[in-house]
């Protein structure tokens, strides 16, 4: 999505940090930014998962912008 | 992968050279017959490739297979070179698809490869159809589909914990390469079924999850072997998504009464679609699907797949048990081409 110029902020979960840093060096791209957010998240509630989408939204929008958050 | 390709490293002895092999990381845990120069060129003669062609291009990973790679992997995995077309034609069907790829080196639902030949290549490289259908003792069974995994692992890094996330993993990641018995079939070829003539030589290639057997012992007719599939076919914890696509292996004694029961092919597959439906609730209760719930959701009944094409019926598997087995494929739609044919 990158390449085609669509700003984009991947979300992971921690458990698959390894994979998302060899994918990135793979892809020739190792300072590539991405969210890292507690894993899991297919089994939370809706209500946490509107939570954890709060907790997470100002790097979402730190990663689109390019301005750091403030928070982070 | 070009970069372990072109290493060459000289050793005293083979067993020395598979020790290396081992060091270099490009096993499957197994040793692996060292990828000689010589033999390398000979699979590449065999398919008539040069070893510059690029056969599967992964863009997520930016990496390519070319033929010498696939050559290299086939030396390997303990590939005759007359074996290696399949594997060439197999790695050009997952080229057309590459979710297959994506789905079988890195999903934490661990599917894998699965490679269904049929056609006079099944005697030609003596491919298992019968006893042990699955298991070990066939060495084109057993290279060709472990050739399509080293690929994998040295190509794309498929490394379990690292980019293959598959939670269980599964022993179909070592090979999972069969054919079907035509010659004891009630029922046209598979390849036939799909379109082509039954002298092609043809690969069905799916990214599917490990074989579920389906024993039914003791009974008499065919409508009850079909209801044992359906069982099978309906359970949340074997199914991963529906609807879906399915390979159904009716083993031999099971497809002596279906047949003697005057089944068609037709008549199975809209026979395991009509019976193995559950609602969307109850789905949703047992955690296998997503929720909330809806009001309307238990008259919501979720098929194991939606066509019957969907359900690919073939036969194989040995005599003196009464069992057949099924496949889930994951819901990315199954490939058949013509060994050879570009």
């Amino acid at each position: 999505m990158e390449k085609r110029g669509v700003p984009t902020a991947a979300i992971i979960t921690h458990v698959f940090l390894n994979t998302a840093q060899a994918m990135t060096r793979m892809m020739g791209v190792p300072e590539y930014r991405y969210v890292v957010a507690q894993h899991p998240l297919s089994s939370l509630t809706d209500d946490e998962v509107k939570a954890r989408a709060n907790e997470l939204a100002d790097e979402v929008e730190s990663i689109l912008t390019g301005v750091p958050a403030a928070s982070a | 992968m070009t970069s372990s390709a072109e290493r060459h490293v000289e050793t005293a002895d083979t067993i020395e050279a598979i020790e290396e092999c081992f060091r270099l990381g490009w096993t499957d845990g197994l040793p692996v017959v060292p990828p000689a120069d010589y033999k390398v060129r000979e699979m590449l003669s065999v398919a008539g490739l040069t070893g510059e062609e690029e056969l599967l291009n992964l863009d997520m990973r930016s990496r390519v297979i070319t033929s010498e790679n696939a050559a290299a992997n086939a030396v390997m995995a303990g590939c005759q070179a007359e074996y290696f077309p399949v594997l060439v034609t197999a790695l050009k069907t997952l080229e057309e698809e590459r979710n297959f790829v994506n789905m079988a080196a890195s999903s934490t639902s661990s599917p894998s490869i699965l490679m269904v030949l049929n056609g006079p290549i099944r005697d030609a490289l003596g491919i298992n159809s019968r006893d042990g259908l699955f298991g070990p003792g066939f060495r084109a069974n057993a290279s060709i589909g472990r050739a399509v995994r080293l690929c994998f692992m040295n190509g794309f890094d498929a490394w379990p914990g690292q980019l293959d996330r598959g939670t269980m993993g599964t022993p179909a990641k070592y090979t999972f390469c069969i054919a079907e018995n035509e010659e004891t079939s009630p029922w046209e070829p598979l390849h036939v079924s799909r379109g082509f003539d039954a002298s092609d030589s043809v690969v069905t290639v799916a990214v599917a999850y490990n074989p579920v057997s389906v024993p039914n012992s003791y009974g008499h007719t065919g409508r009850q072997i079909l209801n044992s599939i359906c069982d099978s076919l309906r359970s949340a914890t074997l199914v991963h998504r529906y609807p879906a696509q399915w390979v159904i292996v009716i083993g031999p004694e099971h497809a002596l009464t279906l047949q003697g029961d005057g089944w068609s092919r037709r008549d199975i597959q809209e026979f395991l679609i009509e019976n193995s439906g559950r609602s969307r609730s109850e789905l949703i209760r047992l955690g296998s699907k997503q929720g909330p719930e809806r009001p309307g959701d238990e008259n919501v009944i979720m098929r194991c797949a939606n066509d019957p094409d969907d359900i690919l019926i073939m036969h194989g598997g040995g005599t003196g048990g009464r069992y057949s087995a099924i496949i889930d494929t994951t819901g990315y739609r199954i490939r058949t081409r013509k060994i050879g044919a570009d």
